[in-house]
């Protein structure tokens, strides 16, 4: 029975790809250990009660109607974890595409292109010549320019909103890095008219000034949207901009805005009556006839557009939800003196080098300057180092500090996100596991000390799937591990080879609290392979043991603890 | 008013943009301004239609004229070239009552991306010429600019009436803003760099 929800699961799951395993630096990234240890000393998270329509999105656009989809998500899967997860899990595909994490950047460029075709090649020349089309009776006179415009505005507003809807810095930077790519894809095909779209969501008041979020992006994609960002700086009269569209090979969909620009300037200039006018504009119209020849070879995934055309607001709205949307993000991000301190930093370089390239200049991710990649370090780390404004001023207690969190937040579940932000860089077992705050005194995991050790050995460890989602690149890891109680504590590897208890760290890693697991053999795999699968969150682990037997005594001490109800007795004699 | 690092006989250069509704006459603006006479082969699609050399207060100055004119729909990536500009005309026409209510919007989109509680801006009621279709009166016009505190000027593309004063004025607030800033920053500078041991 739980094999047939697997493979169900696996089966819907398998569409989407988690192609990017960066953004679980803490499963992946061998430079993220140290952070993993203390990271996973408090796994306050889990434990939070945030109610469902605290973290449901805020205005729900385009969203399953109850957000059950939601359950998949790895950034609401600990937040909603008092709802039954598992009954979304053989959701059909239209429930389960309600976030952009659930859809591959490719599918999504793909599918955006697909809409944005027609929608370009209506446009008819007399809508341009008119230039009516921020007139009153622009609906009349250009309806289809009036169309295409407002498809821009709505990917850019969705982008800002998916972004806005991760909880913790680390989940938003996950969703930016998730429309990064998705800008690359959308440059691969030469959409110019949605990737400027991503580009400005990430320009917006409401995103750029998520100093946090920007620290957690990875080096590769800060450089990535930096490079695609450049392409549409304003600079010189958009120069980056028209000389692409000069050389860009045809399947193209332009961004449409310069040509409208140029179209009102040739039309001021050269007034109806002048000879030149009649030439000037047919030169625009002519380039732009060239690109509605385009056609791309997509094929079309309904529920990816389906999804895609589900996010709507009403146009006149639209100045209130961007209120909203940075209301939300001053939320999330609350100012702060050393916010506002990286904010003037960025004029002053502007106010001093006014003539050097702005688009560098401005970028956010330059924003951090030559230390961002301390930053980004420290971001991992938050909670350790006092930069954080929060640890400053508890001092550097750190298990003090971990409780006073726990405790704010036990007080304040919904306004204390923010505090905790770091907090919620959790380890990802920390995040599957669920229930393990409820149960575990971390002060006490955190003293590296004697613990009671129920088995160990060396393994290999490999994540299948993730919060119900595929990992496609996944690689085997290599940890000592222990069974303490109920919990199975992780140690990493010093080195890249050696299988005893002095090849790994003494400090723990990761820690997985047991319930909700059990553990299989892997069948049809090697002999010393065995499975740790959470039903409940979709969690899947493939591990290896040293040989056969340590394999089936895994299974075996793990089935014991987990068929057992979990006793306090474990808990107690642990602390 | 050059800056450090430069040549002292080269222009600092201004990014000003050119804010307001469809049709209130931005582009005419604009473009008197930079070819103070229409000229027929005009083209907007090249590198420089949109910059001009000129002396404000005895000081040169190379302005570089951001203006979105037919892009006011896209309204999603006004944010982003709003970032980079150091001073803003917030325009109207004084014939169009819509155009001026929607300035507070902008005013507001400017300072938030800016971070700041002020920047360098100018309310410009643009088609003064027009005096009998005029529906935004000169004291409607004060009030808000007293409310926004931003200074008002009025001018007219059409009659090419006091366009080039408000491109002046605007360079003349920047410039003020700017010293301002600078001496912010230097008093700032210590305990931001001072932060960041602590960061470090």
């Amino acid at each position: 029975m739980p094999r047939d929800i697997l493979s169900d699961s696996l089966a819907v799951l398998r569409i989407v790809e988690h192609e990017d395993e960066e953004n679980w630096p803490l499963e992946s990234k061998p430079s993220c250990k140290q952070s993993n240890k203390k990271a996973s000393n408090i796994p306050v998270n889990s434990q939070k009660t945030i109610t469902k329509d605290d973290c449901a999105c805020y205005y729900n656009y385009g969203h399953g109607e109850n957000g059950n989809g939601r359950q998949h998500d790895p950034v609401y899967q600990y937040k909603t974890s008092s709802l039954p997860p598992a009954s979304s899990i053989n959701q059909s595909w239209d429930e389960i595409v309600c976030s952009a994490l659930r859809i591959t950047p490719e599918d999504i460029a793909n599918q955006l292109t697909l809409l944005d075709l027609p929608c370009f090649k209506s446009i008819r020349p007399e809508e341009l010549t008119t230039c009516g089309w921020n007139k009153l009776n622009k609906l009349t006179v250009a309806p289809n320019v009036v169309a295409f415009t407002k498809r821009f505005n709505r990917v850019s507003f969705w982008t800002v909103q998916e972004i806005l809807n991760g909880q913790s810095p680390k989940a938003r930077a996950e969703i930016l890095a998730h429309f990064i790519k998705v800008g690359k894809k959308l440059h691969e095909l030469n959409n110019l008219h949605s990737l400027f779209a991503v580009i400005s969501a990430l320009h917006s008041a409401s995103i750029y000034r998520l100093t946090k979020t920007w620290a957690c992006l990875s080096k590769k994609d800060k450089q990535q949207f930096d490079k695609l960002a450049e392409l549409f700086g304003e600079k010189d009269n958009w120069t980056a901009l028209r000389e692409y569209l000069r050389i860009i090979p045809l399947p193209c969909i332009p961004y449409l805005g310069i040509f409208l620009t140029d179209l009102v300037y040739i039309d001021i200039a050269h007034p109806p009556d002048s000879p030149h006018r009649v030439a000037k504009m047919a030169v625009v119209l002519k380039a732009l006839e060239k690109y509605q020849t385009s056609e791309y070879d997509i094929a079309p995934l309904p529920h990816v557009s389906n999804y895609l055309n589900s996010v709507r607001y009403i146009e006149e709205l639209q100045k209130f939800l961007e209120d909203d949307q940075y209301k939300l993000s001053l939320k999330l991000e609350p100012p702060s003196p050393v916010g506002s301190c990286a904010g003037s930093k960025e004029s002053v370089k502007e106010v001093i080098t006014p003539g050097a390239s702005n688009t560098a200049n401005i970028s956010p991710s330059h924003k951090l300057g030559s230390g961002s990649l301390r930053l980004q370090g420290s971001c991992h780390q938050g909670k350790f180092i006092p930069t954080h404004r929060k640890c400053r001023s508890l001092g550097s207690n750190i298990f003090g500090k971990s409780h006073t969190d726990d405790k704010m937040e036990n007080k304040t579940p919904a306004g204390s996100v923010n505090l905790l932000d770091d907090t919620l860089l959790e380890s990802p077992s920390s995040v599957s596991g669920g229930k393990m705050s409820q149960s575990l005194p971390h002060s006490d995991i955190s003293k590296a000390d004697v613990i009671q050790c129920d088995f160990q050995g060396f393994v290999r460890r490999k994540t299948i799937l993730k919060d119900g989602r595929k990992i496609s690149l996944s690689s085997w890891q290599r940890y000592w591990l222990q069974l303490s109680g109920n919990i199975l504590i992780f140690y990493a590897s010093k080195s890249f080879k050696g299988t005893s208890r002095s090849d790994f760290r003494e400090e723990k890693c990761k820690l997985l609290c047991l319930v909700g697991w059990f553990a299989k053999m892997a069948d049809g795999d090697s002999a010393d392979a065995f499975q740790l699968i959470n039903h409940h969150t979709g969690t899947l682990y493939k591990f290896k043991a040293a040989s056969e037997s340590a394999a089936k005594m895994w299974v075996r001490v793990i089935e014991d603890v987990t068929t057992k109800k979990p006793l306090p007795a474990n808990l107690m004699s642990f602390e | 008013m050059s800056r450090p690092g430069d040549r002292p006989n080269q222009a600092q250069t201004y990014k000003l943009v050119v804010v307001g509704g469809g049709g209130v006459g931005k582009s005419a603006i604009t473009i008197q301004f930079i070819q103070s006479y229409f000229v027929t082969d005009y083209d907007p699609t090249i590198e420089d239609s949109y910059t001009k050399q000129c002396v404000i207060d005895d000081v040169p100055a190379k302005l570089d004229i951001l203006d979105t004119a037919g892009q006011e729909e896209f309204s999603a990536m006004r944010e982003q070239y709003m970032r980079s500009g150091e001073g803003f005309l917030l325009v109207f026409s004084v014939a169009d009552h819509a155009s001026f209510d929607e300035l507070y919007k902008f005013h507001k989109q400017i300072l938030r991306v800016k971070d700041r509680d002020e920047f360098p801006m100018l309310l410009v009621g643009n088609k003064a010429d027009l005096e009998n279709q005029r529906v935004v009166s000169l004291e409607e016009a004060q009030a808000l600019s007293r409310q926004l505190k931003v200074p008002y000027i009025e001018c007219s593309a059409k009659a090419r009436m006091n366009v080039d004063q408000v491109f002046h004025e605007l360079v003349k607030l920047v410039r003020l803003f700017q010293v301002a800033e600078r001496i912010n920053v230097k008093s700032d500078y210590g305990s931001g760099k001072k932060k960041k041991c602590t960061i470090l």
